[in-house]
């Protein structure tokens, strides 16, 4: 009885950065598309600093100032992010409760 | 990308700050090798130093004056300075007469640039620190 060979196990490869994911799809016009906007140029600043953060696990970091510069960078955007979305929400509700 | 020029100063800081990493390593170089009596292009070993660079993009903007892109460092340099002799026949690099040329690294001086470079680098620490502190303020203005 002859035993057929094991087959060779597949190489490990890198998750997909958060660049190369496709974009959700953007609504056609309104608060949406405003907040919409404003996430997808959070984007980068986030797969940089996820790039930063990969480049240290994996040991190619050269620097980590690099590192921790790429992370407040995506931490300030955000919070930028984060905070107009607040005052649009705020404009809106106040939008709703207008009297009538 | 719409946030590239809201970050250039931390760019900024970065390059000093990576500029003046290298010129750490260097100095770290000069005192593992204060006393290596042969180097790689023959004779002991000589002190090394860096040359930094300002880094200017394309010009842009209002004011139509080149970016400012921060430092690089573009250049190691050996120092030319005479190496000094001690006279030591037993060394197996000495010369006919017994002297041997050491490297002309001296501890104190390269003491002194390391202090300089971890402040200057504490320095561009505190210009990035100020920078985000600077736009966490701004982003108060939004809070009502």
């Amino acid at each position: 009885m002859t035993l057929a060979p094991l087959p060779s196990l597949s190489q490990l490869a890198a998750p997909p950065s958060l660049a190369d994911r496709p974009s959700a799809g953007v609504p056609a016009d309104g608060f949406g598309r405003v907040l919409n906007g404003l996430l997808a140029q959070n984007t980068t600043a986030q797969a940089s600093a996820d790039d930063a953060v990969r480049a240290v696990a994996t040991g190619e970091a050269q620097d980590l100032h690099t590192v921790s510069l790429a992370v407040a960078k995506a931490d300030l955007s955000f919070r930028l992010i984060l905070e107009l979305r607040n005052r649009l929400a705020d404009v809106v509700s106040e939008v709703t409760r207008m009297q009538v | 990308m719409p946030f590239r020029d809201l970050f250039t100063a931390s760019a900024i800081s970065g390059s000093g700050m990576s500029a003046e990493r290298l010129r750490m390593e260097v100095i770290a170089n000069n005192i593992a090798n204060a006393n290596s009596t042969r180097s790689a292009n023959g004779g002991a070993y000589r002190r090394q130093d860096v040359v930094f660079a300002e880094v200017l993009g394309k010009a842009t903007g209002p004011h139509n004056r080149p970016a400012l892109e921060g430092v690089v460092a573009v250049e190691r340099i050996e120092d030319p300075s005479e190496l000094p002799i001690i006279y030591s026949p037993g060394h197996p690099d000495a010369d006919a007469n017994g002297n041997v040329r050491m490297p002309n690294v001296s501890l104190p001086i390269e003491m002194v640039n390391l202090l300089t470079a971890a402040r200057a680098y504490e320095a561009n620490l505190k210009a990035a620190q100020t920078f985000r502190q600077m736009n966490e303020q701004a982003l108060t203005i939004l809070r009502s």
